[in-house]
């Protein structure tokens, strides 16, 4: 039930905002909170761990979102500057912050 | 017969068959844990010794619901949380942390965190639940947070913080300490500014209380949380609990080796006995009550035993006692208990965790310098001391320490000596009447001796 609300609050926030990152990303929650997870839900995981994780989520995100643009920015000053060095493909994931 | 214990997770249950040990699963449960081997999590953890073995019976089982069935090794002795010294919760605590870390490099992640899922051999914590490996999907909570945090974190920081033991409270507290009251109990200044204190205890502590007070208690996850976020989480709290230390580590009887009442010629004659008794009859479980710091859970298992489970009531010598088997590598279980009050069966229907005595199925008994206590500094009748510890095995050794003793005189000192019935010749008659005196040695004439047992079997 916890994860229908979380599609609802995503799916508001995506009718919202008009951008199709957002409205993507909401889609693929959807697709993963449609697979089944009740079964092990035998566990009451706790509301305020759950607010703490949904908090840590938010800074999390944050950072992800601050770090990718960065990347991007510093990816186009890089290729300008250090064409010489250039190898000529870029790693596929980023070393670090690649999971999210 | 159904471990009474396992009910809480649906998808399985333990089941025991004569002396072995199965698990009845469902479709679903099977095929997460087939996931979870063709992953090569399984071999690479049961490889490092941190989960169980488990053999799959592929067949649906009719008498247990059509359910497959797995089976497990039958480890040797059962403990539980609250019997646990300060470090071996800490190494159990470090290794469900270690498990869920690697196990979400394999793209899994563990459906709860219960404190019971681990259990020891020697000083070796392992996993034993291997159907709570579930497949980890990108952006799921941790949902085992508040149980790690209650089971495991708050004891742990009790001792650490304020040089408490938790295990009583523990004890009758079989789903973790309340983070309620934990966080009532940190002053304000370290409930703020310790940022691991923070995370884990203020603010779920908060959120907690906001939510029950809200209108819509039922907040939801809004925001998947990412992977490397999560990993942040188990890896910050893995090297918190890393660092943590018994805040306050004397205590009256960690000294005891050093500071006893033998002389070095009498302490040898009882490390004779005692290897004699192990070389003689090998046993291959013994319990040692009032095992202190495990001086002679050694020599037993030096001699021929094969492994130990001490009991005692005391943390200081305890936490010697874990550092006597980890650096001389014995198969010696140190564990938290008091002989006069023992762990009862408990929990659901008085029946999820059961008593010490059910658990203890050993085959040797060593009970040294601690009769007195009983008898005397509990009032435990003599008789009835002797009988209860004659139960815990067929075989064994009982110390006698007469009222002449300093320590007896020292117990004595404040009290008047109402213990008319404590004496050589009481001890020997309640040993006789449930076996027979196989040897017997008197350290010194009129002082300390000891026994060996041998019960009849009825």
């Amino acid at each position: 039930m916890a994860r229908h609300n979380m599609i609802a609050a995503w799916a508001g926030r995506a009718r919202r905002g008009s951008d199709p990152v957002q409205i993507l990303a909401g889609i693929v929650l959807c697709l993963c909170a449609l697979a089944p997870t009740e079964a092990y839900a035998y566990l009451d995981p706790g509301t305020g761990s759950f607010a703490l994780q949904g908090l840590i989520a938010g800074v999390a995100g944050g950072v992800l979102s601050i770090r990718t643009y960065w990347r991007r920015i510093g990816g186009l000053f890089r290729r300008k500057t250090s064409s010489e060095t250039w190898s000529g493909s870029w790693p596929e994931r980023p070393p670090s912050g690649g999971d999210a | 017969m159904r471990d009474p214990g396992s009910f809480r997770d649906p998808s399985a249950y333990v089941f025991s068959s004569g002396d072995r040990i199965f698990r009845a699963v469902t479709d679903e449960a099977w095929h997460n844990f087939q996931l979870f081997r063709s992953s090569g999590a399984y071999e690479e953890m049961k490889a490092r010794g941190w989960i169980i073995a488990t053999e799959e019976d592929g067949a649906p089982h009719p008498e247990h619901g059509d359910r497959r069935l797995f089976e497990h090794p039958k480890l040797p002795f059962v403990s539980y949380p609250y019997e646990w010294p300060f470090s071996l919760l800490k190494r159990a605590a470090l290794l469900h942390l270690d498990i869920q870390l690697r196990a979400l490099d394999f793209g899994f992640a563990l459906s709860d965190a219960s404190a019971y899922n681990v259990q020891f051999t020697g000083i070796k914590p392992i996993f034993i639940d291997t159907t709570s490996f579930v497949p980890y999907r990108e952006g799921d909570y941790w949902a085992g947070h508040r149980q790690f945090v209650e089971q495991f974190v708050n004891p742990l920081l009790l001792r650490a913080l304020f040089g408490v033991s938790a295990n009583a409270w523990c004890r009758g507290a079989l789903e973790g300490l309340p983070t309620s009251d934990v966080a009532r109990l940190i002053g304000p200044l370290r409930r703020w500014l310790t940022p691991n204190v923070l995370v884990n205890i203020t603010l779920p502590d908060l959120l907690q209380r906001r939510a029950w007070r809200s209108d819509d208690p039922g907040t939801s996850p809004s925001k998947p949380l990412p992977k490397t976020a999560l990993r942040f989480m188990l890896q910050r709290l893995r090297d918190w609990i890393s660092r943590l230390a018994p805040r306050r580590d004397e205590s009256a009887w960690q000294d005891y080796d050093a500071d006893n009442s033998y002389s070095p010629e009498d302490e040898e004659r009882k490390r004779a006995f005692v290897a004699h008794f192990s070389l003689s009859t090998r046993p291959s479980r013994t319990c040692d009550v009032g095992c202190n710091t495990g001086y002679y859970a050694e020599v037993l298992l030096q001699s021929g035993a094969r492994s130990v489970v001490g009991f005692d009531s005391d943390t200081g010598a305890l936490e010697l006692a874990v550092s006597r088997a980890t650096m001389a590598q014995l198969n010696f279980l140190p564990l938290l208990s008091d002989a006069a009050n023992p762990s009862p069966a408990q929990g659901w229907a008085e029946r999820e965790r059961s008593g010490l005595r059910e658990r203890v199925n050993a085959d040797a008994m060593l009970a040294l310098a601690i009769v007195h206590h009983l008898a005397i500094a509990r009032n435990i009748p003599l008789a009835s001391a002797v009988e209860w510890l004659m139960s815990l095995a067929p075989r064994g050794v009982i110390e006698f320490v007469p009222k002449s003793d300093p320590m007896v005189e020292r117990m004595l000192r404040l009290r008047a000596d109402i213990f008319a019935d404590y004496g050589k010749e009481q001890f020997e008659a309640a040993i006789i009447r449930h076996g027979r005196i196989a040897r017997m040695l008197e350290l010194s004439p009129g002082g300390r001796a000891l026994y060996e047992y041998e019960r009849e079997i009825s």
